[in-house]
């Protein structure tokens, strides 16, 4: 059953309903379910979408749907990173935009005021993250839960803090005009019909990547390990599992991989600000991994591509109708209370969450 | 299993980069004039002999919602009673203008994504927006590249001076503004000052330029105390602030977080002068701050009660389609849709009207409208003079 | 002296925390849930309060309205988004999601309602400031509304303090927070003191909406803050006390007072966080917190 190649190793009782729930998903769907099938569809569904213009006089697709797909990639990399920690070792964890603002602001450093260029500032970015999130997984140790979730958003909320009252870190204002990366010197705004492609390409390379690395280490037994520390984690350590090391890995890969995102988000976007940093980054982050399902590679990248493309779609349905309000945050909150009730593992989500 | 894997991965990365090289190459030629437009009108594809007259259609980029919504809506509404009066004259050579509107709620991201939405549909002439100066940067790097002329009527920062030759500001900017209260409160002979200022682009960007002149101009300032624009309670700062013993307050902020400073000064019995910036011209400010509103100064670009007869006029109109007084920004927009539409027609009557053409029109604009004579420099500021406003009796009035 | 009087704004000031974290700090023990929604409901409060005074109430009747609202308004909540996954088991993860969703829905609905602007009360109270003492030329004072506040927050925390101490409802809310496993074996209907505790947050909570709402203004945003301010209260006081409310908040008013008046302004909200990080790291019980067991 290769189709069961992302399910969790262990099979539980409670994953009975959900096994319909998997053929639904794959009639509804009928997207190909074997990794490999998977990554060349999406890479020819992305190739096409960049380059399908290059071929015509005409834009066939709009500039506008690019940058939407560069987000939803961005985001799709940052719920990876939060399943790490809010999916496998299952600790909620509200300060992750924390490292997506530590990758951001660490390339912009760098690449605007230093020779250093985009490509040699992302290694040390994730390092500079890497470095932050120690104590963060420290404390993991100690608290759980939701005293985790307080101390989590404590955490990035200082950090904005911090940024907000340094002037040489742009303040509350941001930095402009960060420099493009560039690709054998040409700038990445200059390759392909819209300057866009380059980073998409960008974005789902390493998307590719890290989604590959997760499903190596599904099958892996560190997911044993893993899945022991997030049922159980007195019996995992009578087990002789050490869950220290275990939870420290996790919580440093999730920050490691959240600050690329944030290295790409700065360099594409030319710009910076503490919003970046804010609380409703980290929750819409949880709530993207929450909605497409925890522990599912697939689940993850769904509930990014959901939460990004549906604000834009109410966007338009707002303004032709000229609402004095905007529906989405209103539907948003009502789509994670009827989620919760009705589908509390997420759409892509393998049985019980607890 | 291995195997195949690896080969799924090395063909499609080979196919990414004969992909990759196959269209950095064309591109990468034509790229070297940037923001190139592709003609709406291909020859061979619509070979229609006399097209009829199109409308003019503009974009708004804007918050609509959110923390900053009434400056958004305010720009919306003045666009729209310009837009109807243009119009119901004949539009611009029988072209009717007609607005569409992305709200970005305040935020950057958003921003950007409007300023795209509206740069990829060629239809689009120019866009309005956005208010917060924070959105607008995060707009210019992408109207500059498709080469969209952009107009504001807020958004102050000194970082968007020059930031793009299609870029073009109406709206105050802090950097002359912050002189301006300083000359104000020098000109009445207060010297020593304390500044109160939100800690966001638009509040440090507006004390630097205060501080700046007022230290030229032999004041000092006492202390700057910085607060967030969330923030209700001042009362911290207003008890340092007092310690100082100030001739006069300057405020740094916007209309919610300046109504509840000037309350709470008079509450702690900070008796002093109070002058604050554009943002204040608001009636909110008013309600907010209650009876402790009298005597404060505020620099304006217009006042609702100005006797200019123009200004009565959009004033009465104003009201009686949304059933307020217009308030600075709505008085700045209206004033802006006129300048589009004007520039339009100059574009429009040296050959075809496009983007390019009507940038370059824009560039020579010489405008009266009610705020004031519309040019700008070479920077596409609109460098302007300001009125000193006061308080009094709940109405904002010409102060002496 | 200019240090007395910021410690003595940040009395003030504390006093309306305190008020804020009860609310927040009983559901918190009993239910075990993160009641992200405890800042909206004192921002309805807020508007209730404002609605009623606008069309020229009094200040009393229009506080207990709002209260009474408040404490619907929190068991509407609790019957809706978190009794039908405490009926699952499902409470932390899918508890703490509902409860952000619940708190986004209302943040937006109130948005769409009330518009963004901020509104301000109509000049109800009168605002003298009481001179407490005099010394060389300056003066420490307290405005009369804080003290009205403050003296109101003590007056509502004792009557708490007695209600649970000697009615058996009370005290069945109390061993709640210890176990409440136990207590539904000894026939307690659990589901009862839920409600019950819900009402009393929401009352609270509403209440504390119309004082700050005097004092500052109303916007449909002022919730996130409070909530905020809510739980670094809270834990720093411990869970589930109420006299650790009131000392917890006095506490982070002062220390916010200070951090603006000597340290840096830009910083007053960040002092809340980070004592609510040592504190989880030094103490999880809180100053006054009994020890706490995570529910799941």
């Amino acid at each position: 059953m290769n189709a069961e190649i992302f399910e969790d190793v262990q099979e539980t009782a409670i994953d009975q309903p959900q096994r319909s729930g998997s053929q639904l998903k794959r009639f509804v769907l009928g997207l190909p379910s074997r990794p490999g099938t998977m990554f060349l569809t999406a890479l020819l569904f992305i190739l096409a979408v960049c380059f399908v213009d290059s071929f015509t006089s005409t834009r066939l697709v709009p500039t506008y749907i690019k940058h939407i797909l560069v987000s939803c990639l961005i985001y799709s990399l940052l719920t990876l990173a939060l399943n790490f920690v809010s999916g496998y070792i299952g600790q909620t964890s509200l300060g992750h935009a924390a490292f997506f603002g530590i990758g951001a602001y660490i390339t912009t450093l760098l690449t605007k005021y230093t020779p250093v260029n985009f490509w040699i500032s992302i290694p040390i970015a994730m390092a500079i993250a890497a470095l932050v999130s120690i104590p963060l997984a420290m404390v993991s140790q100690r608290v759980k839960g939701s005293f985790l979730v307080v101390i989590t958003y404590g955490f990035g909320e200082v950090l904005r803090y911090v940024v907000i009252n340094t002037p040489s870190l742009g303040a509350s204002a941001g930095i402009p005009g960060v420099p493009a990366p560039l690709f054998f010197g040409t700038k990445f705004g200059r390759i392909g019909p819209s300057g866009k492609e380059a980073y998409i390409l960008l974005a789902f390379g390493i998307v590719a990547l890290t989604a590959f690395f997760m499903h190596r280490i599904a099958k892996s037994r560190t997911n044993y390990a893993f899945s022991a520390i997030r049922e159980d984690e007195i019996a995992a350590v009578a087990m002789g599992i050490n869950t220290k090391y275990y939870k420290m890995a996790a919580f440093m890969l999730s920050a490691v991989l959240s600050s690329v995102a944030g290295s790409l988000q700065a360099t594409y976007a030319a710009f910076v600000s503490p919003e970046m940093l804010s609380s409703t980054q980290s929750i819409l982050i949880l709530t993207m991994v929450i909605v497409g399902g925890a522990r599912s590679i697939k689940g993850a990248i769904l509930g990014a591509f959901v939460m990004t493309i549906l604000p834009e779609l109410f966007q338009m349905v707002k303004d032709v109708l000229g609402l004095p309000f905007d529906p989405w945050m209103i539907l948003y909150g009502l789509i994670l209370i009827t989620m919760m009730r009705l589908r509390p593992q997420g759409i892509w989500g393998k049985g019980a969450g607890q | 299993m291995k195997i195949r894997k690896f080969l799924y991965a090395a063909t499609a990365s080979a196919l990414a980069g004969l992909m990759l090289v196959g269209c950095a190459a064309p591109s990468a030629s034509a790229g070297s004039s940037s923001a190139q437009q592709p003609s709406a009108a291909q020859p061979s594809s619509q070979a229609q002999p006399i097209t009829p007259v199109k409308d003019i259609e503009i974009g708004l980029v804007a918050p609509m919602t959110g923390n900053s919504g009434s400056m958004g809506v305010s720009q919306k509404q003045g666009y729209e009673l310009a837009m109807d009066e243009i119009n119901g004259a004949g539009g611009v050579n029988g072209a009717k203008i007609v607005l569409s509107t992305y709200d970005d709620q305040g935020d950057p991201q958003r921003a950007a994504s409007g300023a795209q939405k509206f740069a990829d549909n060629d239809a689009i002439l120019a866009i309005g927006g956005s208010c917060n100066s924070s959105a607008t940067l995060a707009m210019v790097p992408i109207v500059d590249n498709a080469g969209l002329p952009e107009l504001v009527v807020s958004s102050s920062s000194p970082q968007l001076t020059g930031s793009s030759e299609y870029f073009f500001r109406m709206s105050v900017q802090d950097a002359a503004v912050g002189p301006q209260m300083a000359k104000a409160l020098l000109s009445r002979g207060y010297k020593n000052v304390a500044v109160f200022y939100v800690n966001n682009d638009y509040g440090i960007g507006l004390s630097d330029s205060f501080k700046g002149y007022l230290e030229a101009n032999g004041g000092t300032t006492l202390g700057s105390l910085t607060y967030l624009a969330t923030d209700q309670d001042f009362t911290a700062q207003i008890t340092t602030a007092k310690g100082m013993n100030p001739d006069a307050v300057a405020l740094c902020g916007t209309m919610a977080d300046s109504g509840l400073i000037i309350r709470q000064l008079k509450q702690n019995g900070v008796d002093v002068p109070v002058i604050g910036g554009t943002g204040l011209y608001n009636a909110k400010t008013i309600e907010i701050a209650g009876d402790s509103s009298e005597g404060v100064f505020v620099i304006g670009v217009y006042v609702a009660n100005n006797p200019d007869p123009k200004v009565q006029e959009l004033v009465a109109k104003y009201k009686k389609k949304y059933g307020v007084e217009p308030d600075g920004f709505a008085a700045l927009a209206y004033d802006q849709m006129y300048v589009i539409a004007e520039a339009a027609e100059r574009a429009l009557a040296s050959g075809e009207l496009s983007r390019e053409t009507f940038k370059e029109a824009l560039k020579t604009t010489n405008y009266k409208g009610v705020t004031g004579t519309v040019s700008f420099n070479e920077d596409n500021d609109w460098v302007r003079d300001y009125l000193t406003l006061t308080i009094k009796d709940k109405s904002f009035v010409m102060a002496e | 002296m200019e240090l007395l009087q910021q410690v003595i704004n940040g009395l003030a000031q504390g006093g309306i925390y305190s008020l804020i974290a009860i609310g927040w700090t009983t559901v918190f023990g009993i239910v075990g849930v993160m009641n992200w929604t405890h800042g909206e409901v004192y921002m309805l409060g807020a508007y209730v309060g404002y609605f009623l005074c606008m069309a020229g109430m009094p200040l009393l009747p229009a506080l207990i309205i709002a209260m009474a609202v408040g404490a619907v308004l929190a068991m509407l909540i609790d019957h809706l988004g978190y009794r039908p996954l405490r009926k699952k088991r499902k409470m932390l993860t899918a508890g703490f999601i509902t409860a952000l969703g619940l708190s986004t829905f209302l943040r937006y609905s109130a948005t769409a309602a009330f518009t963004p602007d901020p509104r301000a009360y109509p000049g109800i109270l009168d605002y003298k400031m009481l001179s407490l003492f005099s010394m060389g030329g300056s003066t420490l004072a307290i405005s009369s509304i804080h003290m009205t506040i403050l003296a109101a927050t003590i007056v509502i925390m004792v009557i708490l303090q007695l209600f649970i101490s000697k009615t058996v409802t009370g005290k069945a809310m109390l061993a709640a927070a210890q176990d409440m496993q136990t207590l539904e074996l000894m026939g307690a209907e659990s589901e009862k003191l839920i409600k019950v505790t819900f009402a009393i947050s929401g009352a609270l909570g509403a209440a504390a909406g119309v004082f700050v709402g005097i004092i500052y203004s109303v916007n449909p945003m002022m919730g996130a803050l409070a909530g905020l301010k809510g739980w670094s209260v809270a834990i720093l006081g411990g869970i589930g006390s109420i006299t650790g409310s009131l000392v917890g908040g006095l506490i982070l008013g002062i220390a916010e007072s200070l951090t603006a008046g000597f340290i840096s302004t830009g910083y007053k909200d960040a002092i809340g966080f980070t004592i609510m990080i040592a504190v989880l790291l030094i103490k999880p019980t809180g100053l006054m917190g009994f020890r706490f067991e995570e529910k799941v």
